[in-house]
């Protein structure tokens, strides 16, 4: 085993001692379940009222209402939850270390800082990982087995869209990678918070400070903020909804993931830069 | 020649205004058992985290078996092990998991060593035990285990009994002195116990406010020629007392335990006798007591603090 290899499995290990870490799953888990169990009892409601929106213009036949729409519909909460649910376990991962005391041991040993950091900042990716999966795992998994499967209609201010089941699977996963993506440079602001300070709190409710106020600019639309809204984080979280976009908008998507990367890259070399020259006082 | 186990110059750790740590000169040969004392707020713990680079030194420099901390950090971290402080844990982990977390950091320690050296600290019966559910003083013998589990040549020990009990104490003491005699490790002790230095330390160094007091064998410390403090056991006692209070050399005259102690200068002793023959007070002893304590009080003119440092 490589150190890096040996490294990255104590992150892992520690991240998934602390019940803090099964908290999102397990929020995810309800939601999903609730949502899905909603769906299965108000599903014909629903049915009724998007055919009823759609008039005489379409013939419609089967299920609607299923459960890869279930699953879409369940995404557009990435947008306001999974990052807090990030930050719980990312503003852990180096600040918690702190807290406990634990660097006294752990940085005492013959491994360099870059390396140790470099392994927290890949659990707190495995982690975002884990939980925009295990999203998409539960919600198409249950959403199918409950409210059965079939093509994905989608009404939004684009226009509407049908997508053939087997495309809207692939759809579905290049969702999933994108939200990765984009979970990935709020763990990433909440790891360089963590690298700063020697308590968790401060690094979940920093970043989420910022995504909340980050994400009252993206959405209010006044002219005296278009020049700096492009370049907002919050601006680019829906880089997944490009994935249920036909065809696929490839320029958008470049764009928002030239962002969200600047953004990561930027504040991961600036954690690097603070944690090799930190004191540990605690 | 060996190069020292430690060898400080000139390091220095300036927090804001305030100087932690003041161009310290230090060296602790090889195989020695070093105390390193002071009061608290002196900068003993700063001196150690410099030392296992958990800060960075302001000015100055350490070499550790002659690796610089500056340049070769981390390789030479390869051959200390530590206890920085308290010793804290990944407490939801059990204690062969901690040591197993940390035995993935060096090279050719395995799950075998972690058993042995919970063997070592006594934690055997206790090794699938989370650590939230030790006592303090598991908790520090469990520190000492993990400082030694991959074999280091030196160990750094920031005041390791804090906090135990007597009992707790003399284990961890027995733990160090059987590392120095059996595996051969230099062991520096930062302690603000004095009796603990003087029962376990070979040499010593004194810090105060961030600088080098004085360092040295721990004997020189405790010669009779700097002993202040005489126990006498004679008879009658009353009359001894007497005599001792009229003497304008010897102050703080006490009875304990059927004998007195008072306080005189080496050079007086004599006329103390010839006092004391006079007053036809029959003597069995008079005896200068070595004490580290004593050798304090003449370093900081503090009031007997009870063996702690002020």
């Amino acid at each position: 085993m490589t150190v890096m290899w040996r490294l990255f499995v104590n992150e892992i290990i520690k991240v998934f001692s602390k019940w803090r870490t099964y908290i999102g799953f397990g929020a995810i888990g309800v939601g999903v379940i609730l949502a899905m169990w909603g769906f299965s009892i108000g599903g014909s409601s629903i049915q009724r009222d998007l055919l009823r929106r759609l008039g005489d213009e379409f013939i419609t036949t089967g299920n609607l209402a299923n459960g890869m729409w279930a699953s879409y519909l369940l995404m557009n909460t990435l947008f306001i939850h999974i990052p807090f649910l990030i930050t719980l376990v990312a503003g852990d991962v180096v600040a918690g270390e702190g807290t406990a005391g634990t660097f006294r041991i752990y940085l005492t040993r013959p491994v360099s800082r870059t390396r140790v950091l470099t392994s927290k900042l890949l659990a707190a990716a495995t982690y975002s990982a884990a939980l925009v999966a295990w999203l998409g795992i539960l919600s198409l998994g249950l959403g199918n087995w409950w409210l059965g499967t079939g093509d994905v209609f989608l009404v939004d201010e684009q226009g509407i869209l049908v997508l053939p089941w087997d495309l809207a699977l692939t759809r579905f996963a290049l969702a999933y990678l994108f939200a990765f993506y984009t979970m990935f440079t709020v763990a990433a602001l909440t790891f360089l918070f963590s690298v700063m300070v020697t308590n968790a709190i401060g690094p979940i409710v920093g970043a989420m400070a910022i995504i909340i106020v980050s994400g009252l600019l993206t959405i209010i639309q006044l002219d005296a903020f278009a020049w700096f809204q492009k370049h907002l984080l919050t601006t680019h979280f829906v880089l997944w909804q490009y994935a249920f976009r036909d065809p696929i908008p490839w320029d958008l998507v470049l764009d928002s993931t030239i962002n969200l990367g600047v953004h990561s890259t930027a504040f991961v070399a600036l954690a690097f830069l603070l944690f090799k020259r930190k004191d540990v006082l605690t | 020649m060996s190069a020292p186990a430690i060898a400080t110059s000139n390091l220095s750790k300036r927090f804001g205004k305030r100087m932690a740590v003041n161009r310290l000169d230090l060296e602790v040969p090889e195989g020695e058992i070093f105390g390193f004392l002071g009061p608290n707020g002196s900068g003993k713990t700063t001196t150690i985290r410099l030392l296992l680079s958990l800060i960075r030194p302001s000015e100055g420099n350490a070499h550790l078996f002659g690796q610089s901390i500056r340049k070769e950090y981390p390789r030479y971290l390869h051959q200390v092990g530590a206890l920085a402080d308290e010793a804290d844990f990944y407490l939801n982990l059990s204690a062969l998991a901690n040591l197993k977390l940390l035995a993935r950091l060096h090279k050719g320690v395995d799950e075998a060593r972690c058993l042995e050296v919970l063997r070592l600290a006594g934690l055997e019966e206790r090794a699938h035990d989370r650590v939230k559910t030790y006592s303090h003083g598991m908790c520090q013998r469990l520190g000492i285990a993990q400082a030694i589990l991959h074999r280091p040549h030196l160990l750094i020990l920031d005041e390791p009994t804090t906090g135990l009990d007597p009992q707790g104490m003399h284990e961890v003491r027995l733990m160090i002195r059987r590392f120095a005699n059996e595996e051969g490790m230099t062991i520096f002790l930062s302690s603000h116990l004095l009796n603990e230095v003087e029962q376990i330390c070979t040499s010593m160094a004194v810090l105060s406010e961030g600088k080098l007091l004085v360092s040295g064998p721990v004997q020189q410390f405790l010669s009779a020629e700097t002993a202040t403090l005489t126990e006498l056991q004679a008879n009658p006692i009353g009359s001894a007392r007497t005599a001792l209070e009229r003497l304008p050399f010897v102050s703080q005259v006490e009875e304990k335990n059927g004998r007195l102690q008072f306080r005189v200068d080496h050079q007086h002793r004599p006329e103390v006798a010839q006092a004391l023959i006079e007053q036809d007070v029959e003597i069995y002893s008079l005896t200068p007591v070595s004490r580290l304590e004593d050798y304090f009080l003449s370093l900081f003119g503090s009031p007997d603090t009870g063996g702690e440092l002020p």
